[in-house]
């Protein structure tokens, strides 16, 4: 349970750190 | 051992490139910024006109009507340095010595506070104003809120082409007052938010610490939506400084953040002066939750935040523009203004503060990387000193 836990918190933790990131490079694109 | 080696000759290799790339990009915006002035200037000034020549300082352009009725008398060409960087008018004066028109040759102000003044039709109420006019902000001016640093800077460059032409066309004995030193209420807030956190950080006093977050929130966020930003860096690397008798406030957050990081070797901004960095904080102290991730994720993350200040200077430094590198979402946040794109990373990262403790300054943001950066040059220069000493 434990490590599911901690499975699906880093799952959740890369989903807004990736999709931050590739809004940011979407931003550059765009301004471009 | 040799694995190790091999990472740090690696790691020193990408540090050369990326130095190098910078310095490239920061020659090839050099050499573009002058013809594209030159090209705008003719392309809005012309238009079909017929135009002499009859000063080149300031430059001033002589036109007749192009039909009955229509505008004739004198375009001259003034610059000044705005929020982002120097920006260049064109004055249109009619012969009986009143504004008829302000045409923007070039600027590199920040869209929206851009957008701000022509939506408030900041321009318009130059029309019909005399050329002996003081032109003096928040006095016979108006400034535009959360855009007033553009306001003055447009303003100076207007009243110093309508003084020009009323001093040599009209012959008429306009003097130029020595702007004073601007340092009201804004100015000294800042100082005293600096100087309690400073307190606050010698004698660990945390309520101290959290008293400025909150103050730095309103002021500095909600109030002035005066974030610092890769753009304040940007300028000034670039050359662009805004004159300090009209721009204290500029000096004060963006020299006084930087001078502070060289001689104290803190990060006072980051450490509670930061009005996002602040919201975050609250966020994950609302939530208690600050996801650990794997050491995969990590590895990968580490070099996130530098990759993008590394990407937003070389926009920065190609096309000679600091808002194009500002891809933070501060602006949006608290002035409710901002590009399409940057509705959608609002809510990431206000999402991630939830989850992670200060998620974009961990992960994101550019301004903590040149600060920090800022901390380690220094610490550089005293090993370097120390080493000299050492051997003397």
């Amino acid at each position: 349970m434990t490590k599911l836990k901690y499975f699906l918190k880093n799952i959740v933790g890369l989903v807004l750190i990736a999709g931050t990131f590739i809004l940011i490079l979407i931003y550059f694109y765009k301004i471009l | 051992m040799k694995q190790i080696r091999k990472k740090s000759t690696f790691k020193k290799i990408i540090r050369a490139l990326a130095f190098l790339s910078l310095a490239a990009a920061y020659v090839i915006g050099f050499f573009n910024t002058d013809r594209e002035t030159l090209r705008i200037l003719e392309e809005k000034i012309s238009g079909g006109r017929e135009l002499t020549k009859i000063s080149d300082n300031p430059l001033i352009y002589e036109t007749p009507a192009l039909r009955e009725g229509s505008f004739s008398g004198y375009y001259v060409i003034t610059g000044t340095q705005g929020w982002g960087g120097p920006l260049r008018i064109a004055t249109a004066i009619n012969k009986q010595g009143f504004v008829q028109d302000v045409l923007v040759l070039s600027h590199k102000e920040t869209p929206s506070f851009f957008n701000k003044l022509q939506r408030k039709d900041f321009f318009i109420q130059f029309k019909e104003k005399s050329i002996a006019s003081p032109f003096l902000p928040k006095e016979t001016i108006d400034t535009i809120t959360q855009a007033t640093i553009s306001s003055e800077a447009f303003t100076k460059a207007i009243r110093m082409g309508s003084h020009s032409i009323a001093n040599k066309i009209f012959n008429l004995n306009v003097l130029e007052k020595k702007p004073e030193w601007k340092f009201g209420i804004n100015e000294i807030l800042l100082l005293g938010l600096f100087l309690i956190l400073l307190t606050a950080l010698i004698i660990k006093n945390k309520l101290l610490r959290y008293f400025t977050m909150a103050a730095a929130f309103v002021f500095l966020g909600f109030h002035l939506n005066s974030s610092l930003s890769i753009a304040h860096f940007g300028s000034l690397l670039l050359g662009f400084f805004p004159p300090i008798r009209i721009h204290t406030f500029w000096w004060i957050l963006v020299v006084g953040t930087l001078m502070t990081a060289f001689l104290l070797k803190r990060n006072l901004y980051c450490y509670g002066l930061c009005p996002f960095g602040n919201l975050q904080e609250l966020n994950s102290r609302i939530s208690g939750i600050n996801i650990r991730l794997s050491s995969r994720i990590l590895k990968i993350t580490k070099y996130m935040s530098r990759f993008l200040t590394w990407l937003a200077l070389i926009l920065i430094f190609l096309t000679t523009k600091p808002f194009m590198g500002a891809y933070e979402p501060f602006p949006v946040l608290f002035g409710l203004e901002g590009i399409e794109i940057q509705w959608f990373i609002l809510p990431f990262v206000i999402l991630g503060s939830f989850v992670f403790t200060r998620f974009f300054c961990r992960f994101f943001c550019p301004v903590g990387v040149i600060l920090n950066l800022t901390i380690k040059g220094r610490r550089k220069l005293d090993k370097f000193v120390r080493n000299i000493v050492k051997l003397e």
